[in-house]
């Protein structure tokens, strides 16, 4: 939960975005810098689970926040600017995974070779020897995280939000400005997705 | 006797936000209750592991954002006062340009484009007038001739010589 001092941060920062046009000389960088600075971590973060790409992440969170300067004046402050942030920082996410999905079939039909698929395994780093347990948790994850990039837009950013950033269902809805009943709907699916790799790999769980 | 948790169940469920009939159900259920407990893990492992991955160094954040500042400082707008200077700038440039059009322009051509385009209506008109009218157009331009001529007779003072 937010403290109240943070809630008034962040009222201070959306008045920086709302007041910004209409400053003489436009938003100081210093003032830009705060916003930066106080959400920069989590959208990076978000970014990398949906795109899985470090370099990637790091590019698009720039973007983030260049178009979030870019259109300040579109930003009306009926919600929080990190909500804001976060629906930018989805959108970019979804772009970038389509154009990549569009670079790999130029690929395929430049070289006739599809490469790494997922790349999932070699994103993981490699496991220590001993640790049988590990290397399974290590395999079940490549496994989750093959099905979370084959969801649908909409269910991956709800899954990401709700189980990476702990989000409640309505916090979701907000920012992904749709219905909470859909919200859940879209989670449902991806949880569905994921139960279903699951027993796949490691059989039904049995009534005892 | 109800089958196992539906998705939308265990979502809630692993969400910590499950009904009173899907915490009854886990207590009956053994399946569910080791299927809940592996999704769990998995979802923990998830986000651990995507927290982790995103863990930078300290002196990536403020890299990141020299590097957003960097961006904004080359695209940073004209400031709200100055952003409509260049329209009136812009207006009186066209103007002067108008003028020095109308102005600059020699006045014998105008003369002569319109006699040219007097000459070229005058010469339609004799050539679609019907053939009874054709006499008269003769005797108007005549008269025109005449009036012409007239108009530049030399005048010659009285008791002088022509």
């Amino acid at each position: 939960m937010r403290n109240t001092q943070e809630n008034l941060l962040d009222v201070k920062r959306a008045s920086i975005f709302r007041e910004s046009p209409r400053t003489e000389g436009g938003i100081s960088p210093d003032a830009f810098d705060q916003v930066v600075r106080a959400h920069q971590r989590r959208i990076h973060r978000i970014l990398l689970a949906s795109v899985r790409d470090t370099d990637a992440a790091d590019t698009l969170t720039q973007e983030v926040f260049f178009r979030a300067f870019e259109k300040r004046a579109s930003f009306r402050g009926d919600a929080s600017i990190g909500t804001w942030l976060v629906r930018i920082a989805l959108n970019l996410a979804r772009d970038h995974r389509r154009s990549r999905r569009l670079t790999f079939w130029r690929r395929l039909w430049r070289n006739g070779q599809p490469g790494d698929v997922t790349g999932a395994a070699s994103r993981v780093p490699d496991p220590e020897p001993s640790a049988e347990r590990k290397i399974m948790a290590r395999e079940r994850l490549t496994a989750v995280q093959a099905v979370v990039d084959r969801l649908s837009h909409r269910q991956r950013a709800c899954f990401l939000l709700r189980f990476v950033e702990a989000m409640t269902v309505e916090e979701i809805a907000e920012t992904l400005q749709l219905e909470v009943g859909t919200v859940k709907t879209h989670l449902a699916r991806a949880v569905g997705a994921v139960r279903a790799q699951l027993a796949e790999r490691e059989g039904p769980c049995e009534d005892i | 006797m109800r089958g196992h948790l539906t998705d939308r169940e265990m979502m809630e469920l692993v969400g910590d936000s499950p009904e009173g009939e899907t915490l009854a159900h886990l207590t009956r259920c053994a399946a569910c209750r080791e299927e809940s407990a592996r999704l769990r893990a998995a979802l923990v492992d998830l986000a651990t592991h995507a927290h982790a991955q995103a863990e930078r160094p300290d002196a990536f954040w403020p890299g990141q954002r020299v590097r957003i500042a960097g961006r904004l400082g080359k695209r940073r707008p004209l400031a709200p006062a100055w952003r409509w200077a260049w329209a009136p700038v812009l207006a009186a440039a066209g103007l002067l340009l108008m003028l020095w059009a109308r102005d600059g322009a020699p006045p014998t051509q105008d003369a002569n484009a319109d006699q040219a385009l007097l000459a070229s209506v005058e010469r339609s008109i004799h050539v679609d007038a019907p053939a009874p009218l054709r006499p008269a157009l003769l005797l108007v331009s005549e008269v025109e001739r005449g009036m012409m001529q007239s108009d530049h007779r030399i005048t010659i003072p009285k008791g002088g010589q022509p």
